[in-house]
């Protein structure tokens, strides 16, 4: 199996606070993966290295065999990323704001079309992709960056909590979006979430944060035998909870502020 | 009405918890006084200029009145005995005395030596009318034994003599408002300039569009260089715009030149007009590089746009005292001059009207370094994670 990325005793400081102490894992190709973990577990951290967005006080990261520190430009090439919290240029209409991104990445006027006429699909938005994008709901506007990430057929979508702010029925259709697309287009997908029933349909592997570090890795199924428990949901709880560094494995140990 | 008081706590609380608003009261008191300061002690060395003012006298008449208008003269002002040390040389006229004592007009005509258009140079141009003018009640009083009270019978033409040209003092006073006229929209739009190039950076970190515009596969100088050509272009439409809001409230408003005095062109020559045009962009680069810096520093669109207020306070506390005051005689030392910031249009105007070339090099050239100069460490900026998390000092303290 290709690795699409390859994260590698990742560690990153903010000033004096330590947010990330060791983070290792890899993607395959045309994999969804997912990170899920507490509050301030350090998973959008994660994600921006991964984005090119913040450096790496120590390891290292490489996207599709690109160092995302010395070959910044050649990994923005090949992925596409979706903030956690993130906004749109508000004075222009959601069609003005995905050609002038598809702009950026097309090679000719007609792949431009074709990557906005997919990222209405997308987004659900309908007409309302031709109204200024200052009358949308912040759902809506989640929908449309979404729809702009995804639209581009990137090596590697990074979305981080993508459905956050979507109501259910909208959250079906992406979930389905991106799968599908993961599929389709041999796109790879790293996702962080918030949600358990979103992360059990979507991923093919998960990844636990806590603190840090990471404390869980595998499959939902794997996971789910490996607590003996019925969802991720409980997994999660149990991860947080129990975690004491006797049942986790080595990986664990010396973890502080836990719980 | 309580429910009122506590919603103005939160309010003033919020205020001076914001360190902009800190910089908004401190700053301004310290640059408008130090601009006080700047612009009074050049009106100061005006006038101790103007009444310590070194007169020659190059005399056809050799009569009583000659005399008398010399000693008279000497009371006031120092009289010297050679040209070449005089700051102005007054000659009297062969017919003066003879004119006079028929209760005809008699002339005299002032050489007023100044090194550039000044507030200095306009006290000395004033002085030295005053003092011929009120020559006028002695020659009334010896005439008529002060029965009459003419003030027309000695009259002086005042020209000044600038380093390559004589002007009549009339034209170097209309020299002097013109130049306030044409270095005002450069000097008020520059403030803007930093403003809206700060603005359109903090713009897109207040509106959370940063993150995604910097994972673009897009070089990240380009999304810098298309904010500075973008503010850039607003800035030079704003100086057009703001030069015609000047020139119509001063000439045809407060009516400062008027018909008959003379135009830009006449003051500054095609050389001198194509180098304050460039002075001005070279300015107007210059704080559209420093309000992107000043934007990259905040978090928000408020405290850019704040930030950056200073630069179009610096700006007029710069150009304005300069304007006012003479260059300095000595040529490295007016070489120096053109090393302050924020200085190009004013130096580059009165360069041109004393057709100092070097002087206008030199301060485009110190702009020009300026701006690369910041735009090295911004290039540093954007392609660090910086950008992103903001410039932060206490991260840089926790490190010593
Ligand atoms: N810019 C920053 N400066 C200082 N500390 C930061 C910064 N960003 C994040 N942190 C800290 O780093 C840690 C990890 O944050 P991160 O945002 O990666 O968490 P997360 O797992 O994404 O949390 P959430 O689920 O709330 O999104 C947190 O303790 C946070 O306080
Ligand atoms: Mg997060």
């Amino acid at each position: 199996m290709v690795e699409v990325v390859v994260v590698d005793k990742l560690v990153k400081y903010y000033g004096g606070f330590q947010a990330l102490k060791g983070v290792s894992f890899s993607v395959f190709e045309g994999e969804v993966f997912g990170l899920i973990g507490p509050n301030g577990a350090g998973k959008t951290t994660t994600l921006r290295i991964i984005a090119t967005l913040l450096k790496p006080s120590s390891g290292r990261v490489t996207v599709c065999g690109y160092d995302v520190v010395r070959e910044a430009d050649r990994v923005r090439r090949v992925i596409s990323y979706l903030p956690e919290e993130a906004g749109a240029y508000r004075n222009l209409s959601g069609y003005e704001y995905l050609m002038f991104m598809a702009k950026l990445y097309a090679r000719s006027k007609r792949e431009a079309e074709d990557m906005v006429e997919e990222a209405i699909k997308i987004s659900g938005l309908g007409d309302r992709v031709y109204d200024r994008i200052k009358t949308y709901s912040r759902g809506m506007v989640r929908r449309l960056l979404i729809a702009r990430a995804l639209m581009v057929k990137p090596k590697l979508a990074i979305l981080d909590e993508p459905t956050s702010g979507i109501d259910v029925i909208h959250a079906l259709h992406i979930r389905r979006v991106v799968r599908d697309y993961a599929r389709r287009h041999g796109v790879t997908i790293l996702l962080s979430s918030h949600n358990m029933l979103e992360v059990e349909y979507l991923c093919d592997r998960v990844a636990i944060m806590y603190g840090g570090r990471i404390v869980e890795i595998g499959s939902p199924r794997e996971l789910l035998k490996r607590y003996g428990v019925r969802n991720l949901e409980e997994v999660f709880e149990k991860v947080v909870r129990e975690g004491n560094g006797e049942s986790m494995g080595s990986s664990f140990k010396g973890v502080k502020r836990f719980a | 009405m309580a429910s009122l008081w506590v919603l103005v706590l939160k309010e003033l609380r919020d205020l001076l918890r914001d360190p902009h608003t800190l910089v908004m009261l401190l700053i301004p008191a310290l640059v408008y006084s130090f601009m006080g300061e700047a612009a009074g002690s050049a009106i100061q060395q005006a006038v101790e200029q103007a009444t310590s003012i070194k007169i020659f006298f190059v005399d056809w008449d050799g009569g009583v009145f000659a005399e008398l208008l010399k000693s008279y003269v000497s009371r006031m002002a120092i009289v010297v005995e050679n040209a070449s040390k005089a700051d102005a040389v007054i000659v009297i006229p062969a017919s003066f005395t003879y004119n006079l004592s028929q209760y005809l007009q008699a002339r005299v005509v002032a050489r007023v030596k100044v090194e550039d258009v000044s507030i200095a140079s306009l006290a000395i141009i004033n002085t030295v009318r005053e003092i011929i003018s009120s020559f006028n009640s002695i020659v009334a009083s010896i005439l008529s034994g002060g029965k009459i009270n003419r003030t027309d019978l000695v009259s002086v033409t005042v020209f000044a003599t600038l380093p390559h040209k004589t002007l009549p003092a009339h034209v170097v006073e209309s020299i002097y408002n013109t130049m306030f006229t044409l270095v005002l929209a450069p000097l008020i739009v520059a403030g803007y300039a930093a403003i809206i190039s700060s603005a359109s950076i903090a713009y897109e970190k207040e509106e959370k569009t940063l993150e995604t515009l910097l994972t673009l596969p897009v070089p990240r100088t380009h999304i810098v260089v298309a904010k500075l050509v973008a503010s850039l272009a607003a800035a030079t439409l704003g100086t057009i715009s703001t030069g015609f809001g000047v020139y119509w409230y001063t000439v045809k408003t407060l009516g400062l030149a008027t018909p008959g005095s003379i135009g830009v062109v006449e003051v500054l020559g095609y050389k001198g007009l194509v180098s304050l045009l460039a002075s001005t962009m070279t300015l107007l680069i210059l704080t559209c590089v420093i309000g992107l810096f000043f934007g990259m520093l905040c978090q928000s669109v408020r405290g850019a746009q704040s930030l950056s207020g200073l630069v179009f306070m610096l700006v007029f506390a710069v150009g304005i005292p300069l304007l006012m005051s003479p260059l300095p005689p000595n040529p490295t030392a007016r070489l120096l001059t053109a090393l302050i910031p924020f200085s190009a249009p004013v130096i580059a105007v009165k360069a041109a009207i004393i057709e100092d070339n070097m002087l206008i090099l030199a301060t485009l050239a110190s702009h020009i370094a300026y701006t690369l100069l910041l735009a090295t460490y911004i290039a540093k900026i954007v392609s660090s994670e910086k950008l992103l998390l903001g410039i932060r000092l206490e991260h840089k303290l926790e490190k010593y």
